[in-house]
């Protein structure tokens, strides 16, 4: 067990100390696998600020529930599956805000909606990816169309080249998916307020 | 149940008979409201996206027509 483990742990149980300090005493070179990810992030992103962040990501993410690791070498790789599993978070994030702006540059100057409303729709856009991401495609796409276009059943049926009853199949599918990650959240938020 | 009103509601094909006995499930009970609440929750996440220009990725139509799908 390395000593990433030991610290996620002893957080955990002693939420009294605040985390920086606690590396501090016990010597933050415990954490040096991690820093060691900042330049692989680096690469990977080419950006060092969401580099830090995505490290600082990691980080939380350990914290919040620690790992049983034999060795250092099988700590880092942990690591570097959590960080990948972010890097592609924030790809999503940019295809999405590209898609965004294509849309956008496409209309004309008078219907493009204000930088308020831009703000609201890319964070709605970010919030429902979040959550109909472990859905099919096709699934998801179907839902959207529905929800977010208003198009019928048997629009979407064309669209997606399957039969409005399979349109309606997916709909129910994916409502009883995003319902249950709205009641998972409100569980979330009670224990957070107890 | 919800789920199978919420796709009825908004295939398109939802007959004022059929909204009528909506009505009437929704208010058989608390169950039944405590379910629906969690549809509107979901549904109020897309509520921005209704007045806004919805970003599209090429389809099947824009495909065929060739021309970009803007709403």
């Amino acid at each position: 067990m390395t000593d990433l483990v030991a610290r996620g742990q002893a957080f955990d149980n002693d939420g009294r100390d605040h985390p920086e300090a606690r590396f501090e005493s016990d010597g933050r070179s415990s954490f040096q696998g991690v820093f060691e990810h900042l330049d692989w992030l680096r690469r990977r992103l080419g950006n060092a600020a969401e580099a830090a962040d995505l490290a600082h990501d990691t980080f939380i993410r350990l914290l919040r529930s620690p790992q049983q690791f034999d060795s250092q070498p099988a700590a880092r790789a942990y690591l570097r599956v959590v960080a990948n599993g972010l890097c592609i978070d924030l790809w999503r994030h940019r295809e999405i805000e590209r898609a965004w702006l294509d849309t956008l540059a496409v209309l004309p100057e008078a219907q493009a909606p204000s930088p308020e409303d831009q703000h609201i729709v890319l964070q709605a856009l970010h919030e429902i990816d979040t959550m109909l991401r472990s859905l099919s495609a096709k699934v998801a796409r179907a839902f959207v169309l529905s929800a977010a276009c208003g198009m019928t059943h048997q629009e979407i049926a064309y669209e997606l080249g399957v039969s409005s009853r399979t349109v309606r199949t997916y709909i129910t599918q994916a409502m009883l998916h995003c319902m249950r990650l709205e009641a998972a959240s409100l569980v979330g938020e009670s224990v957070e307020q107890a | 149940m919800a789920t199978t009103w919420f796709s009825l509601l908004n295939s398109g094909h939802a007959t004022p008979a059929d909204r009528e006995r909506w009505q009437i499930w929704l208010t058989s009970g608390p169950e039944s409201q405590a379910a629906w609440a969690f549809v509107e929750r979901v549904s109020q996440r897309f509520a921005p996206l209704h007045t806004a220009p919805t970003p599209r990725f090429p389809t099947r139509r824009t495909q065929i027509e060739g021309q970009p799908a803007i709403p």
